[in-house]
């Protein structure tokens, strides 16, 4: 089931993997492997955003300059992750794996936007970062 | 002050949310694995390492060694492979070849109890054969016949031979001529020769045996007896091309054994009859570089080990392609042969269209991808289209006669001077083993790959 989610969300956008002969490696390994580091890992970055340096230490990187800065950050390592997973899987690389690196980091843009929206609540320097919406005060 | 704690209680949901979620995922995947011939990790899902799987053995593990019983048939006819020595005068091939042949049978490691049979007939026409020691029949080749034997009554000397191997549980081994010599009163046995060779190796199938068929030539100095009594009823040679055939009887793997490592430098003419291979080992190799697919396909599973089942896709503008590895390693040498496969291999399918592209014999380098060097052959297949979402294809080598038998063959070998290398009637003799083995599997071995539509 989870193969299939992640499998049908790359494949929306990217079509059959390519070269084909190595479709069961990305749908049963790279696709399920990807989706889930990007699911946690954008989760911790965005949980170190708000709770770890703009609540526990107060660091004052809460403008949203420094938002950005990790957006970024976040979407580097989304880039990076599908291109390792495919080599570590002795995946014959091909145009195929930039695009998924792509999509993946897309992906990672829009997720970490969601998470943030979800929790900046919680923060205590930088519930309006990187805007004020939706909290009010 | 509440939306912090709000926000807490909230950041606890979706952390208690996304756990339930993975952990889910845990479940359902151990609930696959199941059914999922191959395992697959959840989460972190890393490649494993070469797969533990054991290889498929060998149906039949080769034996060390094995019984042999040799009959050397010493009709009249034979007595010109085997001319009396004299100062300058060179062996003839077959004494060459027999002498090799007995003393490997007598000496070598392959071989386990031995027997040396002289055969020959009696007044009556009826086969007789004479047990004797190695010096004995190794005297006959080197300095000649001296026995008067007038014919070879062939099917009943066959019958008899297998008999005896058969209760002792040897592989035969039958030098002959192959020249059939019935009672001359009884000449309509040329008619049914087909039939009666067939009735005498009848135990031969039975049993589960199968035959090899070695045919060689060698100089002939003396007379020559003719099948054909007209015009001349015997032939004075001087050296001319006579064939010779070795016949081995036994169990497939004991042939082998005697064909390989008894006999090993094999004549180019060779038939194998009743050969036949349950499990020959084979694979769809879809991720070697060496033998990279085209178009879509990929193994239904991603870790099988071997692989045979596949899911593919054919395009109109890109055609599936892909490579199965074989390990025909187990086959007689001359099934081996790239130009035998290329003439003989086929590929049937249900529910496809598909062809052979190539096929290739494993090289240097392959052999060194450890992956790859299982494999001995390699046939590249094409499918073009398919025709129902599922079906299998089979790489097949048919049961065939080669073609040297009707080469070798003649109606009338009266004249072998002026039509030298010729056997009288060898398509029917061997037309009756043929038919020995007729209801038998059509193929010498078939590989079958399973497919599915790919999705």
């Amino acid at each position: 089931m989870i193969q299939n989610f992640f499998s049908g969300l790359y494949e929306l956008f990217l079509g059959r993997p390519i070269p084909a002969n190595f479709t069961n490696d990305y749908r049963e390994v790279v696709f399920p492997n990807t989706g889930l580091m990007l699911f946690i890992i954008t989760l911790s970055i965005v949980i170190i955003y708000y709770y770890v340096l703009n609540r526990a230490m107060s660091t004052g990187l809460y403008k949203p300059k420094h938002w950005v800065m990790f957006l970024i950050l976040n979407a580097i390592i989304a880039f990076i992750i599908p291109v390792m997973q495919v080599t570590g899987n002795e995946i014959e690389t091909h145009s195929y794996t930039y695009m998924f690196a792509f999509v993946n980091v897309i992906y990672s843009l829009i997720l970490f936007f969601v998470f943030s929206i979800l929790l900046k609540r919680g923060s205590v320097q930088a519930w309006t970062t990187p805007m004020k919406w939706p909290n009010k005060k | 002050m509440h939306a912090p704690k709000m926000v807490e209680i909230r950041l606890y949901l979706l952390l208690i949310c996304s756990m339930l979620l993975i952990s889910g995922c845990y479940k359902k995947q151990s609930a696959n694995e199941e059914t999922e011939p191959v395992k697959t990790t959840p989460a972190i899902i890393e490649k494993n390492a070469p797969s533990g799987k054991p290889a498929t053995p060998p149906e039949t593990t080769t034996p060390s060694k094995v019984d042999v019983n040799v009959y050397l048939e010493i009709s009249n006819g034979m007595k010109g492979f085997m001319p009396t020595p004299a100062a300058g005068k060179e062996a003839t091939t077959f004494q060459n070849n027999l002498v090799k042949l007995i003393s490997e049978v007598q000496d070598g490691r392959y071989v386990d109890e031995k027997g040396f049979y002289l055969a020959k007939e009696d007044a009556q026409s009826r086969p007789v054969l004479d047990s004797v020691s190695y010096n004995t029949m190794k005297s006959y080749i080197v300095s000649g016949i001296k026995d008067d034997v007038r014919g070879t009554p062939l099917p009943a000397m066959l019958k008899a031979a297998l008999q005896k191997s058969i209760e002792q549980g040897a592989v035969s081994v039958i030098i002959s001529d192959f020249i059939h010599g019935p009672d001359p009163r009884d000449q309509g046995q040329f008619i049914s020769l087909d039939s009666d060779i067939r009735s005498s190796l009848r135990e031969a199938e039975h049993q589960g045996l199968a035959i090899a068929i070695l045919g060689n030539t060698s100089e002939f100095f003396g007379n020559y007896y003719p099948a054909v009594k007209k015009p001349e009823i015997r032939r004075s040679l001087n050296g001319g091309e006579i064939p010779y055939y070795i016949w081995v009887i036994g169990k497939q793997e004991d042939v082998q054994v005697v064909t390989n490592k008894v006999l090993r430098n094999l004549p180019a003419q060779q038939a194998y009859f009743g050969f036949e291979y349950e499990s020959i080992p084979y694979s769809a190799l879809l991720k070697e570089k060496a033998f990279k697919p085209a178009g879509v396909v990929y193994c239904s599973s991603r870790n099988a080990d071997p692989c045979t089942s596949v899911n593919l896709q054919p395009e109109k503008k890109e055609p599936v392609e892909f490579t199965i590895g074989l390990d025909l390693s187990q086959l007689p040498l001359s099934m081996q042969t790239i130009d035998y496969l290329k003439k003989n291999l086929k590929v049937t399918s249900t529910g496809s269209r598909s062809t052979i592209v190539s096929v290739t014999a494993a090289d240097e380098t392959i052999k060194a991808t450890p992956d790859l060097a299982k494999y001995t052959h390699f046939v590249r297949v094409r499918v073009p289209e398919l025709t129902a979402n599922s079906g299998t294809i089979s790489v097949q080598l048919p049961q065939v006669t080669p073609a040297w038998i009707s080469g070798w063959s003649t109606d009338n070998d009266n004249n072998p001077a002026a039509d030298p290398k010729k056997t009288y009637q060898l398509t029917k003799i061997v037309d009756g083993v043929q038919a020995l083995y007729r209801d038998q599997n059509d193929f010498v071995f078939n590989a079958t790959i399973e497919f599915k539509k790919a999705d």
